[in-house]
């Protein structure tokens, strides 16, 4: 069934017609498409039983798609039938365990993710900002007060520890010591000037940092000095749509290099939260800017809370 | 009831205005609309099948699977052939649709004789 309108014409106005005729006549038409479809394409016809769809129950497979609740994104709906939307997906999806969500979560930005290189349409950074909305309640956006990176979809790899303050040590760092620190500052300084203003919040920016490409901004060269206060720990969603990790970080260092093939750089905790710490220690990833004017969005691991 | 990906590309409208001339009963109406509804979803899937390469035949059902409303869809399918999709589905539901018209009316006609 389709979601046909009602058309109120009055029926004193109506025309006969030979219903059964035109029946029959549509039938015939189905049957022919139908045959036409299986001598054509046989192949489909079996990959479509093997997902268990039928072509005449499309509309029927949608509905249930919607109602087992396994999109997460925009749900398009027709008008007349409005009032079948969930009514709160955020809610809903709350109850389940995080690793169903972050499944889910995978699930519908890999739909999105069609893409040959790292470029992605406004269309498709709409719909994934509208899914990480829907399935996390947190407004990421790829554009930001008319700023945004050269990339929202890209390689992230491993980086290691920023020093905080002043004669900041590796073994003050609480995890992933291994991963060892930056022999210079980052990017925008120390965090603090001394081990005694360090606080919760910066051990947390520190730990849940990433870098990304400032200085090929096309208008860094020409408006650093305004462009540098607005990145400088600026909060921003890193995701691994592999797995549906999702980290809540700080910009909290400039890089990589355009040489070394990636556009990102994250934390060993961020890298570890995404999954992506060992192996390879570099993945995809996508990376939105948090609207957050209230800064009520806690930083790392997203769904822990 | 929900979408489907390629819903923006079928005027079905046009066929419900032409039956609403008609005295048609509601089972009736809903039952023609289901048969047409059915037989669009086969020329649709035809056309991708028959431009689609078929290497992305797979992914593309594991897409129609997960999310048959979905306007990506037709993106995914565009990005991989040269043919404009789009438009040789909306000419040729343009052309059954044409079709199917003629056909209400005949059936008209043939209530008359």
């Amino acid at each position: 069934m389709i979601p046909f309108l009602s058309y109120n014409t009055s029926v004193s106005k109506r025309k006969h017609i030979n219903t059964n005729r035109l029946r029959v006549r549509l039938v015939r038409n189905l049957q022919r498409a139908r045959k036409s479809f299986a001598q054509k394409h046989p192949h489909a016809v079996e990959l479509l039983k093997n997902k268990g769809i039928e072509i005449g129950n499309l509309r029927e497979h949608a509905k249930k798609v919607l109602a087992s609740g396994l999109v997460a994104g925009s749900i398009l709906l027709a008008t007349p039938t409005i009032n079948e939307l969930p009514k709160d997906n955020l809610a809903r999806f709350s109850e389940l365990p995080l690793r169903e969500r972050e499944k889910m979560f995978s699930q519908s930005l890999k739909i999105h993710l069609v893409t040959d290189g790292y470029s992605l349409a406004p269309s498709q950074e709409k719909e994934i900002s509208d899914i990480i909305q829907d399935q996390w309640g947190i407004t990421a956006v790829p554009i930001l007060e008319g700023k945004r990176l050269n990339h929202s979809y890209g390689m992230i790899g491993a980086e290691q520890h920023l020093p905080r303050y002043p004669g900041d040590a590796i073994y003050q760092h609480a995890e992933l010591q291994q991963a060892g620190m930056t022999p210079g500052r980052g990017a925008w300084g120390y965090f603090v000037s001394s081990k005694n203003e360090l606080t919760d919040e910066v051990i947390q920016k520190e730990k849940y940092y990433v870098a990304v490409q400032t200085l090929y901004l096309p208008d860094w060269n020409t408006n650093w000095v305004a462009l540098k206060e607005w990145y400088k720990f600026r909060k921003v969603l890193v995701i691994n749509p592999e797995n549906g990790k999702s980290v809540v970080a700080v910009i909290g260092d400039a890089g990589p290099a355009k040489w070394t093939g990636k556009h990102f750089g994250g934390s060993p905790e961020v890298m570890e939260r995404l999954d992506l710490y060992d192996g390879m220690r570099k993945g995809k990833v996508l990376l939105y800017f948090v609207n957050d004017p209230d800064d009520s969005v806690p930083l790392g691991p997203v769904g822990y809370n | 009831m929900s979408k489907l990906f390629y819903d923006h590309l079928v005027n079905i409208e046009e066929i419900i205005i032409v039956l609403s001339e008609y005295d048609i009963s509601e089972d009736d109406r809903q039952q023609i609309l289901s048969t047409i509804d059915e037989t669009i979803h086969h020329h649709v899937l035809d056309i991708i099948f028959t431009h689609l390469p078929r290497e992305h035949h797979e992914e593309f059902l594991e897409k129609l699977a997960a999310q048959p409303h979905h306007p990506s869809l037709m993106e995914f399918i565009q990005q991989r052939t040269d043919w404009n999709i789009a438009q040789e589905i909306r000419n040729s539901l343009q052309q059954f649709l044409k079709e199917l018209i003629q056909d209400i009316h005949q059936s008209h006609h043939d209530e008359n004789q």
